[in-house]
């Protein structure tokens, strides 16, 4: 696989500051690499190989527990997969896997390491991205012990909606693009629980869901209940 | 009240801290004395800057619309020491309120001092570094401990936590005092009182703790572990 030009690696959020000179060397480091659907990128409290920022599809975040497993986050195109370990030197705190076919920009960790902290509004970067990482932890810590799994759904609906829903007369509508277990696990609860939760909304009318999409119909009522 | 550097050395996270960046750092710092239960600071207000728990304990919470309150963390000296590292970065407001569990001393670092001393400190800009680390990886556990984990494991793997920091082992088996009522417990485990009250009779019904009022004893840690 060809290596990035500078202009790709200036249009990654984290790298947007750098100066010419740093891209350019960073150019040559970076390596890019594919993974398959469902491939594990790194799993959780394996040590960092390396600096992972997706460049074509999109990867999951997830934390596993026995047969259970927690959806923190689904990550696409600019965005890197998990910071921490630049931070403290300690192991990956959650798990990568590819969704779908995915190439990913790489490197190496000793490389990647020394010129974050070589390279002040890089380090700034990382640091004010595992901040946004913690205010979004939090918020899903406290959702998960103040709320009910309907709230939680209409909650996640709601979020999907301001990123990619499509507003038409009758409502917003979104396209199905997770799986009822990813939907579930982004949630907190298993398919079962999260399905009879949806479809107790559709029943009160605040939803449709049709085989490809989900209409939110009540988008207040929604908001109340989230 | 100023800050002496073997005072400040004794928070970990200093630990390793030279003499010129320790002097540099207690120079800009303040001490504060808060009485039990003072707010240090409130969700959703400006944060003035970074705060390190020296004694006490100070709990981090967040307040449901109806009046719940859920903890994300209790700070102490030994353990997520350092307050106020989200605002710092971004220039957000405060995420969560932190109140004082019990008399406590944290030394305040003003922000603007801070990110100076972070932008010209290696040492300083270590330390947020961590900060930041350490409550990412503390809010990934809680988070997937209460999305994957029954509230019987969340008892369970906070009894254990206990059982390894001040854990006594005796003939008994294995004895130590919580020092959280179970009001506050459950603002940790995301439980009621009454759940917490209802685990603890099916662990004590089971023969694998005897809970009198704060007092524990784990009879059977395997079977405790079990449950996690």
């Amino acid at each position: 696989m060809t290596k990035p030009s500078v202009r790709a690696l200036k249009a990654i959020p984290l790298f947007t500051r750098l100066r010419g000179d740093v891209l350019k060397s960073l150019a040559s480091q970076v390596q890019a690499r594919a993974y398959t659907n469902r491939q594990v990128i790194f799993a959780e409290g394996a040590r960092c190989e390396g600096l992972y920022i997706v460049q074509a599809g999109q990867v999951k975040l997830l934390r596993a527990s026995k047969d259970k497993e927690q959806l923190l986050a689904i990550v696409g195109a600019g965005e890197p997969l998990d910071l921490v370990p630049f931070l403290d030197d300690g192991p990956h705190s959650l798990t990568a896997s590819a969704r779908g076919p995915v190439t990913l920009y790489f490197v190496e960790c000793a490389a990647a390491r020394a010129l974050i902290w070589a390279t002040p509004p890089l380090l700034a970067a990382v640091m004010s991205s595992v901040s946004a990482r913690l205010r979004r932890l939090a918020t899903i810590a406290t959702d998960l012990a103040f709320k009910d799994v309907t709230a939680r759904i209409c909650r996640v609906l709601l979020d999907q909606a301001d990123a990619e829903g499509e507003h038409f007369r009758g409502g917003i509508r979104l396209r199905r693009t997770l799986s009822e277990r990813e939907f579930a696990a982004m949630v907190g609860t298993v398919r079962e629980v999260a399905w009879r939760s949806l479809k107790k909304l559709e029943k009160e009318g605040l939803v449709k869901i049709e085989r490809n999409q989900i209409t939110l119909l009540d988008v207040e009522r929604l908001a109340a209940l989230a | 009240m100023n800050v002496s550097p073997d005072d400040l050395r004794s928070i970990f996270l200093f630990a390793h801290f030279d003499a010129a960046a320790l002097a540099e750092v207690c120079q800009a710092m303040r001490a504060r004395d808060y009485a039990a239960r003072a707010l240090v600071f409130a969700q959703g207000e400006p944060s003035p800057g970074l705060w390190f728990v020296r004694r006490g304990r100070v709990r981090l919470y967040r307040t449901s619309a109806a009046g719940r309150e859920f903890t994300l963390c209790i700070a102490r000296r030994d353990r997520l020491p350092c307050l106020g590292g989200c605002p710092l970065i971004d220039g957000d407001l405060c995420p969560v309120t932190a109140q004082a569990l019990e008399p406590a001393t944290l030394y305040f670092l003003e922000r603007q001092r801070a990110l100076d001393l972070a932008a010209t400190s290696a040492s300083v800009a270590r330390l947020v570094s961590r900060v930041l680390a350490n409550h990412a990886r503390h809010l990934t556990r809680l988070s997937c401990g209460l999305a994957l984990r029954g509230s019987m494991p969340r008892l369970a793997d906070l009894l254990l936590t206990y059982a390894d920091e001040r854990g006594n082992a005796t003939d008994r088996g294995i004895e130590l005092d919580l020092d959280l009522s179970h009001e506050l417990l459950g603002t940790v485990l995301g439980m009621t009182p009454q759940m917490i009250a209802h685990d603890f009779l099916r662990l004590e019904r089971e023969g694998i703790v005897d809970a009198r009022g704060k007092h524990i004893v784990i009879r059977c840690i395997e079977r405790l572990a079990k449950m996690v």
